[in-house]
């Protein structure tokens, strides 16, 4: 086996670790959340599987509970996971070389944990092999992913209300020291600034697309900035 | 019912991997110009703070709640910089809110 493949898919695995515990406490919230809306566990479990999304998931286990909301579960997940598509448009430049096969294969474990690890440490400087990375990220955690959502669904309850505020925080964290220690570009800083402050107001302006709103309205501000200031710089 | 439910997840499962699938593919096979690559970028690093604040916010009971996750958030940024390691950062800010809720606020 390729030694760069080898030592990038290491280097990612040990990237998630925390991603792990953060999965864990997503799906084991999940399973709770299933178990109380009387939802099968084969069922939860094939939605995890096949959605591997949190978000989506949350909703839809209190829903499929009570039928006849085929459209609106439909509805409700597609809008929710449209934010995997910037994300793999995201991703995209850094797979130059990957074959298609094993790029559809990988596309099933873009998430936004998955995306932001791999994506804050191609900014630094690429891996060995990105997508050898970005699989040591994800499959770990796709696994920490799966057997939350058992152990949520099993055993979930009786955990102390103090504990589970600090694992709800792991990911949150993981990310902001990410972007602490990985973040040089100035602008890249501002963006992020930016859009902290700026959720907030979207969200409360589009309850909902906090998220993706505000992320084309600074994104598209600061490149509006960047090519404007690049226009007006002496040496272009 | 069951027949139904599984159809139903299947369905949420296939709206989502086209999600993910067809971006990579399409931008794999036509690379995209320089400037959309670095919109992109910024489009990501603007995900990344969001869902940061969603996380620290989400779940946030009472002012204060949100308070000691702030505090948190900032001891994090702190420990992270200055030891240039992300695990000691996240670290200090689960310890953070650990203690913080355990002791009441």
């Amino acid at each position: 086996m390729n030694p760069d493949r080898v030592a990038s898919f290491v280097e990612g695995a040990r990237a998630a670790i925390p991603v792990c515990f953060g999965f864990f406490a997503i799906t084991f919230t999940l399973g709770i959340t299933a178990h109380a809306a009387g939802l099968p566990p084969g069922e939860l479990l094939l939605m995890s599987v096949v959605v591997f999304a949190g978000p989506a998931q949350f909703p839809a286990v209190e829903l499929l509970p009570l039928g006849g909301q085929a459209l609106q579960i439909l509805v409700s997940t597609i809008i929710i996971n449209l934010r995997f598509s910037v994300m793999s448009f995201a991703l995209a430049p850094y797979f130059k070389r990957v074959r298609t096969g094993e790029l559809a294969l990988g596309a099933q474990l873009v998430t936004i944990s998955t995306f932001s690890v791999s994506f804050l440490r191609f900014q630094r400087e690429s891996t060995p092999d990105n997508f050898s990375y970005f699989l040591g990220v994800a499959i770990p955690s796709y696994a920490c992913y799966l057997v939350g959502t058992v152990v949520g669904y099993y055993f979930g309850a009786g955990i102390p209300a103090g504990f589970e505020e600090g694992i709800a925080l792991i990911f949150p964290g993981y990310l902001t020291a990410l972007l602490a220690t990985e973040l040089r570009d100035r602008r890249a800083i501002l963006v992020v600034g930016l859009a902290f402050l700026g959720t907030p107001v979207i969200e409360s302006l589009v309850p909902g697309w906090g998220l993706i709103l505000n992320a084309v309205v600074v994104a598209t501000a600061a490149i509006g900035v960047e090519a404007w200031s690049e226009s007006t710089s002496p040496s272009s | 019912m069951v027949g139904e439910h599984v159809a139903i997840i299947l369905g949420m499962g296939l709206g989502t991997y086209v999600l993910r699938v067809f971006p990579l593919l399409l931008a794999h096979r036509f690379p995209l110009p320089p400037r959309i690559i670095r919109w992109f970028q910024f489009l990501s690093y603007s995900i990344i703070s969001s869902f940061i604040w969603f996380g620290f916010v989400k779940g946030a009971s009472s002012l204060g709640t949100v308070g000691f996750r702030g505090i948190a958030l900032g001891l994090t940024v702190l420990a992270a910089a200055r030891t240039k390691n992300a695990l000691v950062g996240m670290g200090v800010g689960v310890a953070v809110v650990l203690v913080l809720s355990q002791v009441g606020l």
